[in-house]
């Protein structure tokens, strides 16, 4: 969880991933039919959003992080494979959770507002054909303020 | 008085407390994950959640009796499970007035905030998971995921 992310657009629960399983967490950004402008202060996006996912044990110590750069009509995926997890070779089961968040690219620029990024994500487990097996609800769903960070 | 987590409708949340059955075949598992998500700031100014918040996970076999229960006292980023294999959820039959694996999990957090007029148990960003696992392969074949909200105050007379 890195201090530039201010703004989490995705949180999954703790779920265990089976032998051959991958979790991957697609992020699109669609494209604007004009540029979104906030028009009480009159700032934009960045022309390049950027966006960090990571991925955590179920102690929550990062296991892997990825930073994308997306403009409006691109999409991305982070992918999390079962290896790449760890954990005891028994372990029938490991756990993770994975967030990501708008990371603040404005470099101050008075005009420039990461949080009207138009970033949607959502979280996936998949098999070793890539396979879609199950879908993980984003819980920033449920919460009534999602910018509740650092 | 509403963490990132926090209940939209009083409603919802007191009907999402037993959550809808599921089932599991013999050669499944039902788990249940909790975790405290990390590094959520109180949305609540002048509040703060208790330390450690403390979550009940209950399941529940398809007679309603508790099958399962563990109580977990969790810092931000701590986890807790708990599972029930297809032998620990007794149907009784169709004299029993129930089907063998199936289960119904109740997780709530408990408020354990006291007299602390500035603790919010609300405030515990506890998500949880519910899955339906194959035991040989560890696929988990259903995920019903979501919050974990304050268990309701006793009603009072």
């Amino acid at each position: 969880m890195l201090s530039a992310i201010s703004l989490i657009v995705f949180i999954s629960s703790l779920v265990g991933l089976g032998l051959g399983q991958s979790a991957k967490i697609t992020l699109t950004y669609p494209p604007a039919p004009a540029a979104v402008t906030n028009l009480a202060n009159q700032t934009s996006p960045p022309s390049t959003c950027q966006v960090e996912v990571s991925f955590f044990d179920s102690n929550s110590n990062l296991v892997k992080s990825q930073t994308v750069s997306l403009v409006p009509g691109q999409s991305a995926q982070a992918t999390l494979t079962r290896s790449e997890l760890g954990g005891p070779p028994s372990a029938i089961h490991p756990l993770f959770w994975a967030e990501a968040g708008l990371v603040d690219n404005c470099n101050n620029s008075a005009n420039c507002d990461y949080t009207l990024c138009n970033i949607r994500a959502t979280g996936e487990q998949a098999d070793s054909s890539n396979s879609t097996n199950l879908v993980m609800n984003n819980l920033i769903r449920f919460a009534r303020l999602g910018s509740a960070r650092y | 008085m509403l963490g990132i987590f926090g209940g939209l409708y009083i409603t919802a949340a007191v009907l999402a407390l037993a959550g809808s059955p599921l089932s599991v075949g013999p050669l499944q598992f039902a788990e249940v994950n909790v975790v405290y998500v990390p590094g959520v700031s109180s949305s609540e100014p002048g509040f703060t959640p208790p330390d450690p918040c403390v979550v009940d996970v209950a399941i529940l076999d398809g007679q309603g009796n508790q099958a399962k229960f563990q109580e977990f006292s969790l810092e931000p980023g701590q986890s807790g499970h708990l599972s029930a294999a297809y032998g620990d959820l007794k149907g009784g039959g169709q004299a029993g007035g129930g089907v063998q694996g199936v289960f119904t999990v109740q997780s709530t957090v408990q408020d354990t905030c006291g007299n602390n007029t500035s603790c919010d148990a609300t405030l515990c960003s506890v998500s949880q998971a519910v899955e339906v696992v194959d035991s040989k392969s560890g696929v988990t074949r259903a995920l019903v995921d979501g919050p974990v909200q304050l268990a309701p105050a006793p009603i009072t007379n």
